[in-house]
């Protein structure tokens, strides 16, 4: 099999899947452990959160920009 | 013919002289090892974000990302994303509350109490000379810039330079390094969003830039390169950068952990790498647009004979007296966070994996305070004795990824069974991690360019997977035919090991207190 001919979208699809799963996997994270050490339980606070908008964006640019 | 004049050099030799004295004001906070390595565990999420930035944006990025976007494109921006952004994330969740639970100073030293002596002293020499190499590239980048603008002899700006990060790195430790990191990185993003309105303006906006590109050079607008681009073939951006190397880098390079390791509760260390990332998706527009518009803008191909000189071109044609000043002050705050971080944690490396273990032990605070001051002395002056030989590599950050090339991988393979497979053992530990190093040199052949012979080895980022993969492999093979750690021993470092209960607590703060 000659990989060089694997078309570039798949690049994009494995991208916006490996984002997909570091989001999932991060939501799943327990809301205690996620919370250890802060001074108090703020939604701002939780980390989860943060990872969410991140990858959400992340996405948005690889699917923009990823290549065709 | 040197770009910074007049009013300009005032502002950067006002900029030079201001740091250090900035710096060294948090010398009356330094009473203690852990005040000079850790900050005394006292700062802020916010501060370690910027400051992780900081040092992430280094003299390779303005001058070889410049570069990078100049002859590759948007693919240069990888770096920055998908090179960066999911590492961050998993750093935050996973690898960094382990760290910072297990009391250690230096990612080597969580490796000892994870794995063994062994696996600790093997990593930490490793990192050592892996840093104290990218101290010679620091160097030698300055050099360049500064006979490049100023017209400075390369000697001299390299001296000038170490002169002034040594004064308040040598005094001020880590909290001095986070808080001009954090004066730095705004600097930075003054001077990157002056060249960034001064460009769009001349290329009438992002669709005038790209109007002027991509009739030349289609494929600079999209991040992946197709499999057969010699530099930047998707899939080993994937596997190689995204797998491999941004998590080595992310999660397990000294100076970023040891960073997160002063922060003042775990929610601050995980939140600090976190708000990082935020601030790291911004990082393509201070770095890579300035390779666009020396592209879009410079009609004589005869003024770039080196993509590295694409930066460099901007400041010269498009910014106005002025703005030079301010927009090279920002080169300089890169350049110093870079260094100063280095400079620490290396330092940090040798007193406590090296010198405390197997030299002097048991000696007083005062005494180590005292060997890292002098460490990170000798450390600046080996810096400025490497970075000539840093020219041989054909491009300044290719060099830097090239010498990361070769124990990151394994290195991320043992960390990562550390802190996820609690059946990985000692054995397994030390077997990935020399069986992984000698994958990668043998498949990279990094000895060719300081030679000076031609290159013959793998492209960089397949040489990455290919060492993890086999650092991996061999640990979990050889864990499997040995014996396991005892559970006690592990407890509180493994992810899945319960970590509330009262005696993993007491077993934490146990190794936290004595375990040097």
């Amino acid at each position: 099999m000659d990989i060089s001919r694997i078309p570039l979208y798949w690049g994009i699809v494995v991208t916006v899947i490996l984002y997909a799963g570091i989001g999932l996997w991060a939501v799943l994270r327990p809301k205690k452990y996620i919370y250890e050490g802060a001074p108090n339980k703020a939604k701002w606070r939780d980390l989860r959160i943060w990872a969410v908008v991140l990858v959400v964006i992340q996405i948005i640019i690889h699917i923009a920009w990823g290549g065709k | 013919m040197e770009i910074i004049r007049g009013f300009d050099l005032t502002i950067i030799i006002v900029y030079l002289a201001a740091i250090p004295l900035f710096g060294i004001f948090f010398k009356r906070y330094v009473h203690t090892e852990e005040d000079y390595f850790l900050a005394g565990r006292m700062l802020p999420f916010w501060i370690i974000g910027m400051s992780l930035i900081g040092t992430n944006i280094g003299a390779y990025d303005y001058v070889g990302a410049a570069g990078g976007a100049y002859r590759f494109g948007l693919a240069q921006a990888n770096y920055e994303w998908l090179g960066a952004i999911p590492a961050m994330i998993l750093s935050a969740l996973l690898f960094i509350p382990f760290y910072w639970r297990s009391g250690a100073y230096t990612v080597p030293e969580y490796l000892g109490k994870r794995y063994s002596t062994s696996v600790r002293t093997i990593e930490a020499l490793l990192w050592f000379f892996f840093l104290a190499a990218v101290l010679g590239v620091f160097f030698w980048a300055s050099g360049i810039m500064l006979n490049t603008y100023l017209g400075w002899p390369i000697r001299l700006s390299i001296l000038i330079v170490a002169v002034v990060v040594a004064i308040y790195t040598v005094t001020g430790g880590l909290a001095a390094v986070a808080m001009t990191d954090v004066v730095q990185m705004l600097v930075m993003l003054v001077g990157g969003l002056a060249v960034m309105i001064i460009g769009f303006n001349l290329t009438s906006g992002w669709t005038g830039l790209v109007n002027m590109i991509k009739p030349l050079h289609p494929q600079h607008f999209q991040l992946f390169q197709p499999l057969d681009s010699p530099d930047f073939p998707w899939l080993g951006i994937i596997l190689g950068l995204g797998l491999v190397l941004s998590p080595a880098w992310w999660c397990c390079h000294q100076a970023i952990i040891q960073r997160t390791l002063g922060a003042k509760s775990e929610w601050d260390a995980k939140a600090s790498m976190m708000g990082a990332a935020f601030l790291k998706m911004f990082v393509p527009l201070l770095v890579v647009l300035p390779g666009f518009f020396a592209l879009a803008l410079c009609n004589d191909p005869t003024q770039i004979t080196n993509p590295d000189q694409a930066f460099p071109w901007v400041m010269r044609n498009l910014l106005p007296v002025g703005l030079s000043g301010l927009v090279f002050a920002g080169f300089i705050a890169a350049l110093l966070s870079s260094m100063d971080s280095t400079i620490n944690s290396t330092a940090a490396l040798f007193t406590r994996d090296i010198y405390q273990k197997f030299i002097v032990k048991n000696a007083s605070d005062k005494h180590y305070l005292l060997l890292g001051r002098l460490i990170t002395l000798g450390l600046v002056g080996f810096g400025i004795w490497f970075a000539p030989y840093t020219e041989r590599f054909p491009g300044i950050y290719r060099a830097m990824q090239e010498l990361l090339t070769i124990f990151q991988g394994p290195t991320f393979a043992t960390v990562l069974l550390g802190v996820a497979w609690k059946r990985a053992n000692k054995w397994g530990a030390l077997t990935g991690l020399v069986g992984g190093v000698i994958m990668s040199l043998s498949l990279a052949k990094i000895w060719q360019p300081m030679m000076n012979l031609p290159r013959t080895g793998m492209n960089f980022l397949y040489v990455a997977w290919w060492s993890f993969v086999t650092a991996l492999i061999l640990n979990i093979i050889v864990s499997l035919l040995t014996k396991p750690e005892p559970p006690e021993k592990i407890r509180g470092l493994v992810y899945g090991l319960v970590l509330e209960d009262v005696s993993t607590q007491e077993a934490l703060r146990e190794r936290a207190e004595g375990g040097k």
